[in-house]
C-alpha cells in the first residue's frame, strides 16, 4: 500500500520536514532553505574551481531543487538530494564549457598566445593557494568526493548516494585524494 | 562512517588529521547580500510558482511571459541596439555575464562595464542598473589593481575596457573612484619597457592594446584620478613610432596587415592626447582622412569597426562621415555581426548601442 504523504514519518534531518512543505507549495519554507544552504551550495562552486558564475550556479541548484521537488523522498536527508542537483548543475557546466572554448579561443582575435604567470596567485596567502593548487590538481571525481566529504562533512552513505557510487567506491577515492593531496602539499 | 572515522582507522591518524586542518584553511565565501532575495525572484520567474498565495501565482505566470520573451530575444538574433534588452540581461549579483548570449565568461568585467556605459548613454533611468554593476564590479577587482579573467589576455582586455568604461561613464565615475585608482596602477605597472602593452609577455606591443591603454589612463585623468603623465607619454611615443610610416593605415602589430579598426583606435588616442607631441596631432589628421575615404565593407557588419571609426571621425569634426557609418549600420542590423562568433550578442549589442 502506498503511502501519502501524512503517513510518512518524516527522518531525524530537521529539514525534511521543511522539504515536504516546499512541496506543497510554502515559500516560506522555501526561503528558509536557501537560507540554510546558500552558503554550502557556493562554496560546493568555489572549491569545484568556478570562479565567475558561481552564485549563478548556486541558484540553478535552488532553481532544481524547486523545480524537482516531487521527486524529493522524505526518507532521504536533504542535503543528500541538494547536493545531487548540485552535482548535476555541475556537471552540465562542465559540458557547457567545453562547447564554449571554441568561442573563447576566437576572442584572441587581436591577441598574440604567449602566457605569463597569473597575478592571482601570488595574491592569495600562500597556504591557502598551495590548497587550491592542490585540489585543483586532483582529478575531478576525487575532488567531489572530498568536496562533500571534508568541506561539507556529510556520511560516506550520503556521498555515495549523492555521487550514484557504492559505500566502499567512496572511501577507496577518499584514501586516494587524501594520499595524494598530501603528496602535493608536502612538494610545494 | 564519516571522514574522522575513515581516518582514525588509518595508519598514521594524526598526518592525516594535521592535512584536514589544512584543507580547511581554505576560506569559505559569504553569499552577496542580494543572493536569497535574487534566488527567490528567479525561481518564483523560472517556474510558475505554486505557492498558496493566488495574487503571486498571477505575478509568477505573467513573469514567465515576460522571462519567455526575454529567452526568445537572446536566442535568436540579438537586439542590436535594445537598451532594454541588456536591462534585462543584468545578472542577480550586477553583472552582465557573456557566455549566457555566446560570449566567453572571462570577459565579464569588461562587458560590465561596456553594458553601463551603454546604459548610461541611452537610458538615464538605468541608475540603479549601474549602482549594482558598480558593486559587483567592485568585487571582481583582484588585488594588484586588475580584474579577474582568467588568461593573461582576458585580463589585458578587462584591465583596459573596464577602466576605460567607468572612467568614461559620468553616473559611475564617482562611485567608481577607488577602482579606477586602483586600475590606474595596474595599467601602469603592467606596461611594457618600450612603452607598449601586449597581451602576452613578449616586449614587442599590441597597437589596439595600448591605445585602449592610453585612452582608459586619459579618461581616468579626466575623471578626476590621480595618474601619471608618463605612462601616456611613454605609450603614445610608442604608439607614434608605429604609425610612422604607415601612411595613416596602422595595423595591429609590425609587418601585419593595416586595419581601419586599429588606425581608427590609434586616431582616437592620438586626437585625446592634444599636443602631447608635435607631429602627433598631424598624424591623427592623416588617420582620419584614411578613415573617411575608405568605404564601408559592403554589406558586413562589424560593430566594433564601426564603433572606433564613429569616434575617430567625431572626433575629428568629421560628423557627416560618421553619420554615413552610422546610417550602414542601422540599415544592416538585421544581418548578423562579424563579432558575434567570438564575442556573443552581449558584445554586439553593447558596441552598437554605443554607436547610436
Amino acid at each position: 500500500m502506498a503511502l501519502d504523504d501524512t503517513e510518512i514519518p518524516v527522518p531525524a534531518d530537521p529539514d525534511a520536514g521543511l522539504m515536504l512543505r516546499v512541496r506543497d507549495g510554502d515559500e516560506a519554507a522555501f526561503s528558509e532553505l536557501v537560507t540554510a544552504y546558500q552558503k554550502k551550495v557556493l562554496n560546493f562552486f568555489l572549491r569545484m574551481g568556478v570562479q565567475y558564475d558561481v552564485e549563478d550556479l548556486a541558484q540553478q541548484t535552488f532553481l532544481r531543487l524547486y523545480r524537482y521537488r516531487d521527486r524529493y523522498q522524505p526518507r532521504a536527508k536533504v542535503s543528500t538530494f541538494l547536493f545531487l542537483l548540485a552535482r548535476q548543475v555541475w556537471i552540465d557546466e562542465l559540458r557547457k564549457r567545453t562547447r564554449r572554448k571554441k568561442l573563447a579561443d576566437s576572442l584572441a582575435l587581436e591577441t598574440a598566445g604567449d602566457v605569463v604567470p597569473s597575478a592571482a596567485d601570488e595574491v592569495a596567502s600562500r597556504d591557502v593557494a598551495d590548497v587550491q593548487k592542490a585540489l585543483a590538481q586532483l582529478p575531478e571525481a576525487m575532488r567531489l568526493v572530498v568536496e562533500l566529504g571534508v568541506y561539507q562533512e556529510l556520511p560516506y552513505s550520503e556521498i555515495a548516494e549523492i555521487l550514484e557510487i557504492p559505500e566502499g567506491t567512496v572511501k577507496s577515492r577518499m584514501f586516494n585524494a587524501l594520499s595524494q593531496l598530501r603528496t602535493i602539499l608536502k612538494r610545494e | 562512517m564519516t571522514i574522522q572515522d575513515h581516518i582514525k582507522e588509518s595508519q598514521e591518524p594524526g598526518e592525516y588529521a594535521e592535512l584536514l586542518k589544512q584543507l580547511r584553511t581554505l576560506p569559505e565565501q559569504e553569499p552577496s547580500p542580494g543572493f536569497h532575495v535574487h534566488t527567490l525572484k528567479r525561481v518564483k520567474t523560472a517556474e510558475r510558482f505554486s505557492f498558496r498565495r493566488p495574487w503571486l501565482s498571477l505575478a509568477a505566470g505573467l513573469a514567465v511571459l515576460l522571462s519567455a520573451g526575454a529567452f526568445i530575444l537572446s536566442s535568436h538574433t540579438a537586439p542590436s541596439t535594445d537598451i532594454q534588452w541588456l536591462l534585462t540581461q543584468q545578472e542577480a549579483d550586477g553583472t552582465w555575464n557573456p557566455s549566457r548570449h555566446g560570449g566567453n565568461e572571462q570577459f565579464r568585467p569588461a562587458l560590465t562595464a561596456l553594458s553601463v556605459l551603454a546604459l548610461n548613454r541611452s537610458s538615464p533611468r538605468s541608475s540603479k542598473s549601474i549602482h549594482k554593476a558598480m558593486t559587483a564590479l567592485g568585487r571582481l577587482q583582484t588585488e594588484d589593481g586588475g580584474f579577474v579573467g582568467g588568461d593573461p589576455q582576458a585580463r589585458a582586455y578587462n584591465l583596459a575596457m573596464t577602466t576605460f568604461a567607468l572612467a568614461t561613464c559620468p553616473t559611475a565615475r564617482l562611485q567608481a573612484k577607488p577602482i579606477i585608482q586602483r586600475a590606474v596602477e595596474a595599467i601602469t605597472a603592467s606596461q611594457l619597457a618600450n612603452g607598449s602593452w601586449d597581451y602576452a609577455s613578449t616586449p614587442e606591443g599590441n597597437v589596439a592594446l595600448t591605445s585602449w591603454m592610453v585612452r582608459a589612463l586619459k579618461s581616468a585623468e579626466a575623471s578626476g584620478v590621480e595618474t601619471t603623465t608618463v605612462a601616456q607619454r611613454k605609450g603614445l611615443r610608442w604608439l607614434m613610432r608605429m604609425t610612422a610610416h604607415t601612411d595613416g593605415n596602422v595595423s595591429y602589430k609590425p609587418a601585419t596587415a593595416p586595419s581601419e579598426t586599429v588606425t581608427a583606435l590609434t586616431a582616437i588616442s592620438f586626437i585625446s592626447a592634444g599636443q602631447a607631441f608635435p607631429d602627433i596631432q598631424s598624424c591623427a589628421k592623416q588617420m582620419t582622412e584614411q578613415l573617411s575615404q575608405q568605404n564601408q565593407s559592403e554589406g558586413q557588419r562589424d560593430c566594433y569597426r564601426d564603433y572606433a571609426k564613429i569616434v575617430a571621425l567625431e572626433l575629428a569634426g568629421k560628423r557627416d562621415q560618421a553619420l554615413r557609418i552610422r546610417n550602414e549600420m542601422k540599415n544592416l542590423l538585421n544581418v548578423p555581426d562579424t563579432w558575434r562568433v567570438a564575442g556573443g550578442d552581449l558584445y554586439t549589442t553593447t558596441f552598437t548601442a554605443l554607436c547610436m
